[in-house]
């Protein structure tokens, strides 16, 4: 019986002994804590992350690009933006810089304070066999010569 | 017209005499002369007072409106009222240049004037660094744009857009820059002690105003401009993770690291690698931000080209960051720590997890930030990721680090138990959950929300709120039973010999007040959408009543503006007349909203007029917003703490402070143990155990300081005797 207590006595010691130095614990808690934020970040891209194309590379696309959700990007054509309050029906036509094709994006909800010619604009939703964008999200920049403030805002279709 | 060939006399004089101020620096440096160091300390003066004549004549330039000069043209219009005209200084890309270079330069100036331990060694160095980067911003202005440019003949001006006349746009940027401008001076700080190979802290006390003021200036600029998109843009919001927001909340991200980690360098020697790399990813940040706000490379890839001033800063961060990266790898043996961690339940390790997290949210902004640019270049489709993507990181993070916030300052320094941790944390954190969970139900009572996260944000501020209280609570009781003072006299004493540490409560605790307004507001607002004419049934939203009854139409100066009348019932009570209107611009501008705000400390009304259909009936977005005053008290509550943790303390306290001798180390580690004992925050077998490893330290501290004293005294005598016997030899003329 004794011996028996000594023997766990002297085992108990050795784990003391034994124990990981301060260092590594923290090593390890950092590291775990490091990787949970990676998996955080890791997970959150690959859901909340959109590619947009340009006009010009929607139209290539031809009907493979059609009625699935893709994000367009383009200037603004200023001549073209309409707005109707009552059924809130906002239209407008986007074009790239590179081609001189233009796209009309059709959006249902506020109507952003920035609508100003050529000022770039990026519109999530689907191309429909109409050829005409109907967007359910817009990304527009305010308009501001002040660099030093450019605001980007979002509409979401409601 | 003189003016104008003033000020671009005065930016060819300012390249010049950056030019010269690099060489007498070099000079003062290897030279190790008196005079020379005078004289790289007027350089600076002289770089100022150049930058300085360059702005008075942009200014007046501004003032004056003369268009002769399409910068002038560019950024301001008739009539424009004249804080807008002088705001225009820093508003546009080539003034905020020079408007960088002013603030830069009398930065400089003030720093080479400062006094305090091998001031003589480090300031020449300090100034060179802080020249190097004048140097660049000098450049830009002097060949890229200059903001002197002429027109061959006058152009009529282009006009302010109307969102920027706001009185935001003379508070919000000027802080942004003094802020991250700030950040230059430890920065340069931090790589002089790694070229002097120098192992102390004297650069972190020195800097420590330094960075706090900076920081302090872009808190202001942050929460200022979400302030100000919140009432002035109309989307219901304050903060919408575009990348310029983005831009300035990165510097800030580390810049809070490292203010925390800074701490643990001063009172135990370590992580001094930890801070220099701070220090220095805070600076690179500031440059990434500018970089990002005038390249236009974020928004578009192929504004990268257009902008040849994008390509600069790419290269000038390129060349910073290679520069200091190679100085700290040279030197990495210099920053090795005194000491080591002495156990993972400790104040120390709080410090790291806390360093740990704000990295971690400041690189989730970062790379959502950056995206579009590396997905493009690496996967050649342009990807990109908003709100949702930073909200998912950062939320979660932001109630990690606000619960921290509340247990770190529980925590003992050097060995502390989990067990005495629980003990302080227990109670607050119940009282708070429950607390909470009140708050979370009276939400869900108003505006029909849940939201987990919106309720774990609140319990943990709640949670900082009470450990906060309960500190200054405990601290003044301890304070009161030790001195036999009155509890109010110990509390203003308790805050005025320890400003560092109680003013820093107080900024945990407005952040906690700002977490709390963002947490309610962001998960429990409700808002509608509706066409409304008069005579229809009033709208209801949370507890009220929205009745429209007519639009009505005013002259303001040349444009127009249209307003609606909406009349706000609350319980039976009328409140008052709200007026959200739109004005449309003579010049044609397209026309812009303006937001009615009925705010109250606990919850805002906010309506915005989307359009009219027909003249008599008009489009509303309403939106009630709880508790989002909450975050501009909390602001104004931060800006007091950290002035009380900023005000220079008595003398007698600066001189214990500044002295960095081993010694003084282990005896204020000492002081702490001894506070956090009486705050209850060690019980007595590991204060006991603290105590004697502090008195082992003491007295090896002692020792050394004794040998090292003893050797100094031999050497200066035998150095007396030695020039003594030189001195005779030459036959005494030499003195």
């Amino acid at each position: 019986m004794i011996f028996r207590i000594f023997l766990w006595s002297s085992l108990i010691r050795e784990m003391n002994n034994l124990t990981i130095s301060t260092r590594a614990k923290l090593v390890v808690a950092l590291i775990i804590v490091v990787s949970i934020i990676g998996v955080l970040i890791e997970t959150a891209i690959t859901k909340a992350s959109t590619y947009y194309i340009t006009v010009h590379e929607l139209y290539s696309e031809g009907a493979a690009g059609m009625h699935h959700d893709t994000a367009v990007s383009g200037d603004i054509v200023g001549a073209s933006v309409r707005w109707d309050p009552k059924t809130r029906l906002l239209s407008f036509s986007i074009k790239d810089d590179t081609s001189s094709q233009t796209l009309l994006v059709r959006f249902r909800g506020d109507k952003p304070d920035s609508l100003t010619n050529n000022w770039p604009v990026i519109a999530f939703g689907q191309l429909n066999s109409g050829g005409q964008f109907e967007a359910t999200k817009l990304l527009v920049k305010c308009p501001s010569k002040y660099s030093a403030k450019d605001e980007q805002r979002t509409y979401t279709a409601k | 017209m003189i003016v104008g060939t003033l000020g671009q006399a005065a930016i060819r004089i300012l390249l010049v005499v950056v030019c010269i101020s690099i060489a007498v620096h070099v000079a003062a440096i290897r030279r190790k002369s008196a005079t020379v160091r005078q004289w790289s300390r007027w350089c600076m003066v002289a770089q100022f007072a150049a930058a300085c004549l360059a702005s008075l004549c942009l200014i007046w330039l501004l003032v004056t409106e003369n268009n002769w000069f399409s910068y002038v043209a560019e950024y301001t219009g008739q009539g424009l009222p004249i804080i807008y005209r002088i705001a225009a200084f820093w508003g546009g890309n080539a003034g905020s240049l020079l408007f960088w270079c002013l603030i830069l330069t009398l930065y400089g100036a003030v720093v080479v004037f400062t006094r305090h331990d091998d001031s003589e060694r480090m300031l020449p160095w300090v100034a060179l660094i802080l020249t190097c980067i004048t140097l660049f911003y000098t450049l830009v202005i002097n060949f890229l744009t200059s903001p002197f440019q002429k027109l061959a003949s006058p152009v009529p001006l282009n006009g302010l857009n109307p969102l920027l006349q706001n009185p935001g746009m003379t508070v919000h940027p000027v802080n942004v820059y003094l802020g991250f401008i700030g950040f230059s001076v430890p920065f340069a700080y931090a790589l002089t002690t790694l070229i002097l190979g120098k192992q102390d802290a004297t650069w972190l006390v020195v800097t420590r105003r330094w960075t706090l003021v900076s920081w302090l200036f872009l808190s202001i600029g942050i929460v200022y401009g979400a302030h100000w998109s919140y009432e002035e843009l109309g989307w219901g919001g304050y903060w919408a993770w575009d990348p310029i927001e983005n831009a300035s909340l990165l510097p800030w991200l580390t810049a809070t690291t490292f203010l925390h980690s800074a701490i643990v360098q001063e009172k135990k020697g370590l992580l001094k690698m930890w801070n220099v790399v701070l220090v220095t990813l805070t600076f690179l940040l500031t440059l990434v931000g500018t970089f990002l706000t005038r390249s236009g490379v974020l928004w578009s890839i192929h504004a990268f080209a257009n902008g040849p001033l994008g390509t600069y800063f790419l290269v000038f961060l390129s060349v910073a960051f290679v520069v200091s990266a190679a100085i700290i790898v040279w030197r990495r043996r210099v920053l090795r720590s005194d000491a080591r961690i002495d156990s993972v339940v400790s104040k120390e390790s709080a410090f790291l997890l806390n360093n740990v997290l704000f990295l971690g949210s400041a690189f989730a902004v970062l790379w959502g930030t950056v995206f579009p640019i590396v997905s493009q270049a690496v996967t050649g489709h342009k990807m990109m990721v908003d709100s949702p993507f930073y909200n998912a990181v950062n939320l979660p993070l932001a109630v990690c680090i606000i619960l921290l916030m509340g247990i770190g300052p529980l925590m003992a320094w050097r060995r502390s138990s989990l067990r005495s941790v629980m003990q302080a944390v227990l109670y607050p954190l119940i009282a708070a959950a429950v607390l909470g969970c009140g708050v979370a139900v009276v939400l869900y009572v108003g505006f029909h929300h849940t939201s987990l996260l919106g309720t774990l944000g609140i319990i943990a501020a709640l949670f900082v709120v009470l450990t906060v209280f309960m500190e200054y609570w405990q601290s003044v009781n301890t304070r009161v039973l030790l001195t036999k003072e009155s509890a109010w006299m110990s509390f203003v004493k308790l805050i005025s010999r320890n400003r560092r540490r109680y003013g820093g409560y107080i900024v945990h605790l407005a952040v906690a007040v700002i977490a709390m307004g963002i947490a309610a507001s962001g998960a429990f607002h409700v808002d509608v959408q509706k066409q409304l004419s008069p005579g229809d049934p009033p709208v209801k939203l949370g507890d009220f009543e929205l009745t429209f009854t007519g639009m009505g139409v005013e002259k303001v100066g040349t444009d127009t503006r249209m307003y609606a009348n909406i009349v706000v019932h609350r319980g039976g009570n009328t409140l008052g007349l709200l007026r959200p209107s739109a004005t449309f611009y003579q010049d044609g501008q397209s026309p812009s909203t303006d937001v009615a705000l009925y705010s109250r400390p606990l919850q805002d009304l906010y309506v915005v007029m989307l359009g009219t259909v027909g003249g008599k009936s008009a489009v509303f977005d309403i939106h009630v917003n709880p508790l989002v005053e909450f975050i501009w008290f909390g602001g104004y509550l931060f800006v007091v703490g950290t002035l009380i943790s900023l005000w220079p303390e008595s003398r007698k306290h600066r001189a214990l402070g500044s002295a960095y001798h081993p010694v003084d180390r282990v005896l204020r580690q000492w002081s702490e143990l001894e506070y956090d004992y009486h705050m209850g925050k060690l019980d007595q077998p590991e204060y006991e155990r603290n105590r004697a490893e502090l008195a082992a330290e003491l007295e090896a501290a002692q020792s050394v300081a004794a040998s090292v004293h003893a050797r100094v005294q031999q050497d200066v005598q035998s150095y007396i005797a030695g020039s003594l016997d030189t001195s005779l030899q030459t036959g005494g003329d030499s003195r």
